[in-house]
């Protein structure tokens, strides 16, 4: 079966979603075909409707921005409302978030819902992923703080390869909120700093 | 003062008293990138200069912020959300907890209502009920409260109302 896995972050490298995308294709049951491609900027490149033509699945990775999708990916789904072939692939998403709780990733994952519904294709459920913020820097293996978002990637990974359907599930690392919560802080400070400012300043208020 | 965002060229209803009106006829709107400049480099405006970077500032400096759009999958339109995505610098990237989950703290001191007109002539159940629960996660985040909530068939559905 072909599996679509497209990186619907806006980073073209270097991604979390592009992340947890290589942590679901590394777990993913013998059989499965997998093609990556990318969803970076408004315009859909031709390249992406072509692949969807005789995919069993169809996974979307990306950040969550402002509780929901980012604006560019919004673009693209429109775009790619009426592509391909019915009854066309199975959907998934993952969808990762910066805050700690995975849950706050749950109306992003209705609006990819609800373009299943308007696009005709099943939605097969997806993964709201918190911690987002630290993913890059852990290693995807089943134990350390990653085990939870390993395991949750795994069983998505056998339900695409039967094309089932599902219901979204919400995590987070399994690292402490209130270290995960210094360690991003004690970041901005780093990067302020880096760029030749104070930690005092990001609490600046322009008017 | 009333900031109302919006996807529409012309609002096809009238607003009273001082307000600002941010939409597409500004010029193009290049998405956010995540490169989180704005809250780093230096914090409280975009980075990406294309007209839209001070969002975050005007939303420090209205009372009512209401968000004209087309429904998207029961998300704001590509440019409405756009609009948003690029104006996180409203808020400190440092984390609190409210309601029992995480949230960015505050920037600015005042606050704002935010209301959403949503328009579209095939606006599904469940769209409303995901445009609702989006509202009030934003309205958390920006730890503000919400306002209404509507949807209209078309644009042309506001004409009786009045801001």
């Amino acid at each position: 079966m072909k599996a679509v896995f497209i990186d619907a972050s806006p980073k073209r490298k270097d991604s979390t979603s592009g992340v947890l995308l290589n942590a679901l294709e590394s777990r993913l049951p013998a059989g499965v075909e997998v093609v990556r491609l990318g969803l970076h900027a408004g315009e859909v490149p031709a390249e992406v409707p072509e692949a969807l033509t005789g995919a069993g699945a169809l996974v979307f990775s990306c950040p969550l921005y402002v509780d929901a999708l980012p604006s560019h990916l919004l673009s693209c789904l429109e775009q790619l409302e009426k592509a391909g072939e019915r009854p066309g692939p199975v959907v998934y998403a993952l969808v990762n978030c910066g805050f700690y709780e995975g849950a706050q990733a749950d109306h992003a994952l209705e609006v990819f819902r609800n373009w299943c519904a308007k696009a005709g294709l099943a939605w097969g459920g997806g993964l709201g992923i918190g911690g987002g913020g630290a993913i890059q820097g852990l290693p995807a293996t089943g134990k350390g703080p990653m085990a939870p978002v390993c395991r949750a990637l795994g069983e998505l990974g056998e339900r695409l390869s039967r094309r089932e359907t599902g219901a979204n599930a919400y995590l987070s690392i399994a690292f402490p909120r209130m270290l995960y919560r210094l360690a991003g802080q004690l970041g901005w400070r780093q990067q302020i700093r880096r760029n030749g400012g104070r930690a005092a300043d990001l609490g600046q208020r322009p008017q | 003062m009333k900031l109302i965002i919006t996807d529409l060229q012309d609002l096809p209803f009238r607003v009273e008293g001082e307000h600002q009106v941010i939409g597409p006829g500004g010029g193009p709107l290049h998405p956010c990138t995540g490169c989180f400049g704005c809250w780093v480099r230096p914090p409280g405006r975009c980075v990406i200069p294309d007209g839209y970077q001070n969002t975050g500032i005007a939303m420090s400096r209205c009372d009512r912020l209401i968000l004209v759009s087309r429904c998207c999958y029961g998300s704001l339109s590509p440019f409405v959300k756009g609009v948003l995505d690029r104006a996180i610098s409203y808020v400190h990237p440092d984390f609190v907890f409210r309601d029992g989950e995480m949230h960015h703290k505050r920037r600015y001191q005042d606050r704002f209502t935010l209301s959403a007109w949503f328009y579209g002539e095939d606006i599904t159940g469940a769209e409303q009920e995901t445009a609702r629960g989006i509202l009030a996660a934003n309205a958390l985040n920006y730890d503000t409260a919400v306002g209404e909530v509507r949807f209209f068939p078309s644009p042309e559905g506001m004409k009786e109302v009045a801001l």
